[in-house]
């Protein structure tokens, strides 16, 4: 057995590994499911006030639509706010939030423009200075592109008013462009999946979510704690969902709480996107590592476990296992590893499709034979695609750190 | 008297046996029926006999011509002989006179059947001849119980009669010994050890393990190695022709196996063709083949294994006999075959030795490494693996199961919740 061998032994146990792992989420996931439908969507007892945040940067082409959403919820107008923070818009984001706020007459609306010097620096800094200007007890943030459902804001009050243990409620998000391009519709199905194995089954089994960055609510006093956002992540989200954990507080995913947010149309902007999230996830991990020994961190080790096998052990193991059999199609390598047979490999990628089509099932308009075919399609690009932006994103994250490059907001381009 | 019998056995051991000396002498055989025509053929030939097979239909009182004896399942070859002064072996209740021997019925009888220093079991299935009175000498002795003993045939003057007969068991044996008695020549037979059907792509270093085996233990012994027609200058055919000539230099002689022709390749080629031509290359590679020479009757080794003598060892044999040794699978596997083997005291004659009396010798390297197959690579890890396959295998077969029957009940969940 050489070295390389070796690598590839490694890396299929944790391939393996992972996969049942995420069988276990999926069915996990379900179950949270089929107790969802069950149950009625949380219905508020209480209206507490509520300030809704909204930080935008040249969202001209979506921003109208979305705070015409927020403004329509089916919650008492007194009882929350919207505010659009138009961080450093150089496109007239400015003119069309003062033109709607005319129009409507949104006394509710509080539009906050910043300039280079007080914003421009990321998604976190924009909610600080929104913050700041917060009456609500609670605190929901929404991307720029999100069309919020007319009962979200209401089941999400609803959700973390019953429950004192919950520090934050998800809602879901799904594709509104999904019919735009392939890619739009490998990500509805991505989202899909990741809300209904990874959110969910994580929810069901041990009380976890990881906050997604649009479409949530979070105690005002939390924030208060942590001291706001950490602006130098740039998967804010990521970073804020472990800071909930370390309090003690759940984090409870609410299916029945629906956005519905543009995704990227092509592969460049999609690139863009998801190497951002890779880096500031990778920040997160790595900033959190050392709660895995922490005995304070019982509760979230399997998150940081879960992230920590994803972004390296997932990524490192598909790498050397496709760069092996490369080098073995090609003669360079041999091994003498003996193998997991074809047929088993079959039966894998067989799993990995009827799994994440499971996961779509739960979804009106989902289940039908197309999104069957896509899935299959996406098994043999989309996931080496993600490789790739993973591998490139890792890569980034340790070249900005080993030149302290100072990490870039990138925004996602909007159709 | 220790020392008398000491003497005894060494002299058994070490004197060559003498050759069948049936080699030569035509023996007419008239049969009935193709079975008959090959059981007792086999028989015949294995004591060294030419024999002229002829059905009944066409036997005539001229088919005696330059016969020597008679083997007959028929009544008239008895009669055309006796009147000829020609010996006459009558088999099977037709060709028994009516004044000779008595008869007796008996059926699913099993007993011992005994050849002068040989016995061994005897089972008869349906209903089976005894011979109750006779005149002349018993040939093989059958022994039952409850039912007493009865020679199995008998030889008087120039006739002999076995009324019942097949090739089952030791019977091949004791017809001929009848035939033997009848025929006046010596009694002893030789005893071949065969390993059967050896292929090119057989397991050749198991057919050398064997042979290394069979020489340390003293026992000559002939391969019965399937021709090979074509392809003559590939690395397999050297290879095999490289095994063979080991096999002649461990004491072993080589036969080649009749051939195995299909109707579409006869008509393309003729047999003789073919098999002129497998000769000839297997020739060229200085592979001596002994065809020809002696026509044993095949034996299993189970059959072998089941004979017995009152003394130790049992013998002589009445004709020659090949016991085929199968080809083993396993290394174990043939050392207990070769530890029964040896628990039977026997003297195996070489068929080589008759073939050739030139010494092999052998000092040949393997054909050569850009011929070599290529190895079957080790792999590591086939524990761990094999085992992770087959768990695998189960937990993904469980889980897809799983998922079939969520997403089964997810379908009327979704049908009722969306298209109500």
């Amino acid at each position: 057995m050489n070295v390389l061998d070796g690598l590839m032994l490694v890396a299929l146990c944790c391939i393996w590994l992972l996969l049942l792992v995420n069988v276990v989420l999926i069915v996990a996931g379900y179950r949270y499911y089929l107790k969802c439908e069950r149950q009625k969507p949380p219905v508020p007892k209480t209206f507490p006030m509520v300030s809704i945040m909204v930080p935008a940067h040249n969202e001209s082409k979506v921003i109208v639509q979305t705070v015409k959403a927020l403004l329509s919820f089916g919650y008492p107008k007194d009882r929350y706010e919207v505010i659009v923070i138009n961080d450093n818009s150089s496109d007239s984001s400015a003119e069309l939030l003062s033109k709607l706020k005319e129009e409507l007459n949104a006394e509710n609306l509080f539009i906050i423009n910043t300039d280079k010097v007080l914003g421009g620096k990321g998604k976190s800094n924009a909610l600080n200075i929104g913050f700041a200007k917060c009456r609500g007890e609670y605190i929901v943030i929404y991307d720029a592109d999100n069309t919020p459902e007319k009962g979200a804001l209401g089941m999400l009050v609803g959700a973390i008013t019953e429950d004192e243990s919950l520090g934050a409620v998800i809602g879901k998000f799904r594709t509104r462009n999904k019919n735009a391009s392939l890619l739009t519709r490998f990500i509805n199905i991505e989202t899909l999946a990741f809300q209904w194995m990874a959110q969910a089954g994580r929810w069901h089994l041990f009380g976890l979510c990881t906050i997604p960055g649009t479409n949530f609510i979070i105690r005002r006093s939390i924030i208060e704690s942590i001291g706001g956002w950490d602006a130098k992540a740039i998967a804010e989200d990521t970073e804020i969902s472990f800071r909930i954990y370390m309090m003690g507080y759940r984090i409870k995913f609410l299916p029945s709480a629906v956005t519905w947010e543009q995704e990227p149309q092509t592969l460049k902007v999609w690139f863009k996107q998801r190497t951002r999230w890779v880096k500031g996830n990778i920040y997160v991990i790595i900033k959190n590592l050392p709660l895995l020994v922490s005995p304070k961190a019982k509760k979230i080790r399997f998150d940081i476990l879960y992230f920590l096998s994803i972004y390296f052990l997932l990524l490192s193991s598909l790498i050397i296992s496709d760069c092996a059999l490369l080098l073995y199609a090609l003669g360079w390598a041999h091994t003498t590893l003996a193998g997991f047979s074809n047929m088993l490999w079959f039966l894998a990628i067989l799993l990995f499709i009827l799994g994440t089509y499971v996961t779509i099932s739960t979804e009106k308009g989902e289940l039908n034979l197309s999104n069957l075919n896509v899935i299959i399609l996406m098994y043999f690009t989309y996931s080496k695609m993600w490789m790739v932006v993973a591998a490139y994103g890792l890569y980034k994250y340790f070249t900005d750190v080993l030149f302290h490059r100072e990490t870039k907001w990138y925004k996602t381009e909007r159709f | 008297m220790k020392a008398f019998f000491l003497a005894a056995a060494l002299a058994v051991l070490i004197t060559a046996p003498l050759p069948a000396s049936g080699s030569g002498k035509t023996v007419l055989l008239v049969y009935r029926q193709e079975s008959e025509r090959q059981s007792i053929t086999n028989v015949l030939s294995a004591c060294g006999y030419q024999v002229k097979a002829t059905a009944q239909a066409d036997y005539t009182a001229d088919s005696l011509a330059g016969c020597f004896g008679i083997t007959t399942t028929v009544l008239q070859p008895y009669v055309d002989g006796l009147q000829a002064g020609i010996p006459v072996l009558c088999i099977g209740p037709a060709a028994l006179p009516d004044d000779t021997i008595e008869i007796q019925t008996a059926n699913d009888l099993g007993g011992i059947l005994h050849i002068g220093n040989i016995q061994s079991p005897v089972h008869f299935t349906g209903p089976a001849l005894l011979i109750k009175a006779y005149k002349g000498t018993a040939v093989g002795e059958m022994e039952f119980p409850l039912r007493g003993s009865f020679p199995y045939g008998v030889v008087e003057d120039t006739a002999a009669f076995v009324p019942d007969f097949s090739p089952d068991d030791i019977q091949p044996l004791a017809l001929a010994l009848a035939a033997r008695q009848l025929f006046h020549d010596t009694l002893e037979g030789r005893l071949f050890f065969l390993i059967d059907e050896v292929y090119p792509f057989s397991d050749l270093g198991m057919l050398c393990r064997m042979a290394d085996e069979l020489h340390d233990h003293g026992y000559p012994f002939t391969v019965s190695a399937m021709p090979v027609y074509d392809n003559l200058e590939y690395p397999a055919f050297l290879r095999y022709a490289q095994v063979l000539r080991y096999m002649e230099y461990k004491g072993g002689a080589v036969v080649m196996h009749d051939p195995i022709i299909r109707a579409a390749e006869a008509e393309i080629e003729s047999t003789d063709e073919r098999l002129s031509r497998a000769r000839e290359a297997f020739t060229q590679q200085g592979i001596i083949l002994a065809n020809g020479i002696v026509s044993p009757y095949r034996m299993t080794l189970d059959g072998f294994l089941n004979l017995s003598g009152r003394d130790v060892p049992f013998g002589p044999l009445p004709m020659d006999v090949d016991v085929v040794i199968p080809f083993a699978k396993t290394p174990e596997e043939f050392d207990r075959t070769l530890q029964l083997i040896s628990k039977k005291w026997v003297t195996v004659s070489s068929l080589y030795k008759m073939a050739s009396s030139e010494p092999i010798l052998y000092n040949e390297q393997p054909v050569g490494s850009g011929y070599a197959y290529r190895e079957e690579v080790q792999t590591s890890f086939q524990g761990f693996f094999s085992t992770g396959n087959e768990t695998l295998i189960i937990i993904v077969v469980i889980s897809l199961t799983v998922f079939a029957g969520l997403l089964t009940g997810g379908y009327f969940l979704y049908r009722r919740k969306f298209y109500k």
